[in-house]
């Protein structure tokens, strides 16, 4: 078990994209009731442009952030008007087949405009580690690390500490006391989605410092974002950290001790476990 | 005189549902108003189309003296008119504190949102105590005096109760309409949707009585003492639709 710390270290850093992914998923799905399947494809479109903002203007994947989130946020209101309102009210099946259709055309787009070709970003410090302790692990990584729990952070302290932040969490718990007492619903509803997708585009930069994109990356990403939020409790955000964690390390432990695709498998079938056992997940539905 | 609420002929409902259909309604100053009906009948979309919950299609809606016809419900409760809709009435995973906040979402001077929780502390002093608990643990009755105490957060002229009692054991329905009594001494204006009639007709000075979307009987409530009168009354209008 020697390469324990490092196998843990990896786990995290799996975990930090997964879990910016899943919380916009669980976030979105908490406040508005609404399942997204194309939150992995938002995630691609935030890679691609990390990527294109490295290509052509030489900017650091962990500075596009600054970029990508807004660019997403923006695209996330967009993503309200037309496929989230005129359907909210119809039930998730509806809001699935959406969601999966946008998905597809979201990829053969990307393959139309940008190729299959796999990209990556090198940067300065592409291969420069940091010890810690027993592990070492790429600056990348560790810098990826910290802005996604830093951007998790945030997230919680803007739902639990501003007016705006509990007014998404009142409609969330109550739309009609909600709207009551003067929130404006539809507004939030739109904000929430813009964060649910800033939180994807953010996730997508982060994970080109040390990731290859490719357009249909965003299929992988979405099934490790609903294993999180059937694990943790959909619409739970402190569900979605937790079996972000758990996932994470899952398929770093089995890649690295059993090999190939067993943590996946791993995490696989702890969903239907879980489905079994504890189909509320970790956190129930428990909203913010 | 002028009623303190006036709604006249007004027409509201859903895409593609019309639910009410040239509703005259009004209540009185300083009176407490109860609306019957059966299930259905256009009772709670009558006070979410006061509110601005939902679009009127037609008529108009009077509050003060003021026209609020359409008005969004964010500029309606900072005009002195208050709503509770039906359900839980509080939010059960926000602390007690938290819960006064949202209430006081349309009152963006921090000072005088801080006046109006002293005053509710005044009068609902458990809130004061449990201001940092979830409001989802306080008990059944506190949550129903909490709701209460959001809505006095507006300091309403007017405050709109649609069923308080849904879900609630029957004995906190008397401490709910306690506290209605309590607060309608001090001044405030009552307009209550309740199923359960009985208790209803101890505590309203007039009455409403909504069937498919019209007002089928608005006045006193005096002249109907209990449900076998209400039961006759039922029956014929019934009879002449």
């Amino acid at each position: 078990m020697a390469f324990l710390p490092q196998v843990i270290v990896d786990g995290l850093v799996l975990a930090g994209g997964y879990i910016l992914i899943a919380a916009g998923l669980a976030l979105l799905f908490g406040v508005a009731d609404y399942v997204n399947v194309a939150q992995g494809e938002f995630a691609m479109l935030g890679m691609y442009g990390a990527f294109f903002a490295w290509a052509y203007v030489g900017m650091d994947p962990f500075v596009s952030v600054a970029l990508t989130a807004p660019v997403m946020f923006l695209i996330g209101l967009l993503f309200y008007r037309t496929m989230v309102r005129p359907v909210r009210s119809r039930g998730h099946g509806t809001h699935i087949i959406m969601t999966l259709g946008l998905a597809f055309v979201l990829q053969n787009v990307a393959l139309l405009l940008w190729t299959a070709n796999v990209r990556s970003i090198s940067t300065g410090y592409s291969r420069t580690t940091v010890e810690l302790g027993p592990a070492s692990i790429s600056l990348a990584k560790l810098l990826a690390v910290v802005l996604a729990i830093a951007i998790m952070l945030g997230l919680t302290l803007f739902l639990s500490k501003t007016l705006t932040g509990k007014a998404i969490r009142a409609v969330s718990q109550d739309e009609s006391l909600a709207a009551a007492f003067g929130v404006r619903v539809d507004k939030m509803l739109a904000l929430t989605s813009g964060i649910a997708l800033a939180l994807a585009g953010a996730a997508g930069s982060i994970m080109m410092s040390y990731l290859t994109t490719f357009p249909t990356i965003g299929s992988r990403f979405i099934l490790f974002a609903f294993a999180i939020v059937i694990i943790g409790g959909l619409g739970s955000l402190k569900g979605a950290l937790v079996a972000g964690l758990v996932v994470g390390l899952i398929e770093a432990v089995g890649q690295v001790y059993v090999g190939g695709l067993a943590g996946r498998i791993a995490v696989f079938s702890l969903i239907i476990a879980f489905l079994y056992i504890r189909p509320a997940g970790l956190f129930g539905k428990v909203v913010l | 005189m002028s009623s303190l609420l006036e709604v006249s002929d007004l027409d509201a409902g859903y895409a593609g549902w019309q639910v009410l259909q040239g509703v005259e309604f009004r209540a009185e100053q300083n009176r407490i108003t109860g609306i019957i009906g059966p299930n259905g009948s256009g009772k709670s979309t009558l006070l979410k189309a006061v509110v601005g919950m939902v679009a009127p299609q037609r008529g108009s809606v009077h509050f003060n003296g003021q026209d609020i016809t359409g008005m969004p419900t964010f500029d309606v409760v900072t005009h002195g008119l208050a709503y509770i809709p039906q359900g839980k009435q509080i939010f059960p995973e926000m602390t007690v504190y938290e819960n006064l906040q949202m209430a006081a979402y349309t009152i963006r001077d921090r000072q005088l949102a801080g006046q109006r929780f002293e005053e509710v502390y005044d009068h609902f002093p458990f809130i004061a105590k449990n201001r940092r608990q979830r409001a989802g643990t306080l008990s059944g009755g506190e949550q129903s005096l909490l709701s209460f105490g959001m809505a006095l957060v507006l300091e309403p002229k007017c405050l709109l109760l649609d069923e308080p009692s849904l879900g609630l054991a029957p004995q906190l329905l008397h401490q709910i309409f306690e506290t209605v009594i309590e607060l309608h001494e001090r001044g405030l204006t009552f307009v209550i949707i309740e199923q359960n009639v009985r208790a209803l007709l101890d505590i309203v000075d007039d009455l409403a009585i909504v069937d498919s979307g019209r007002i089928a009987y608005l006045g006193p409530a005096k002249g109907v003492h209990d449900e076998d009168e209400l039961m006759r009354m039922y029956v014929g209008l019934g009879a002449s639709s």
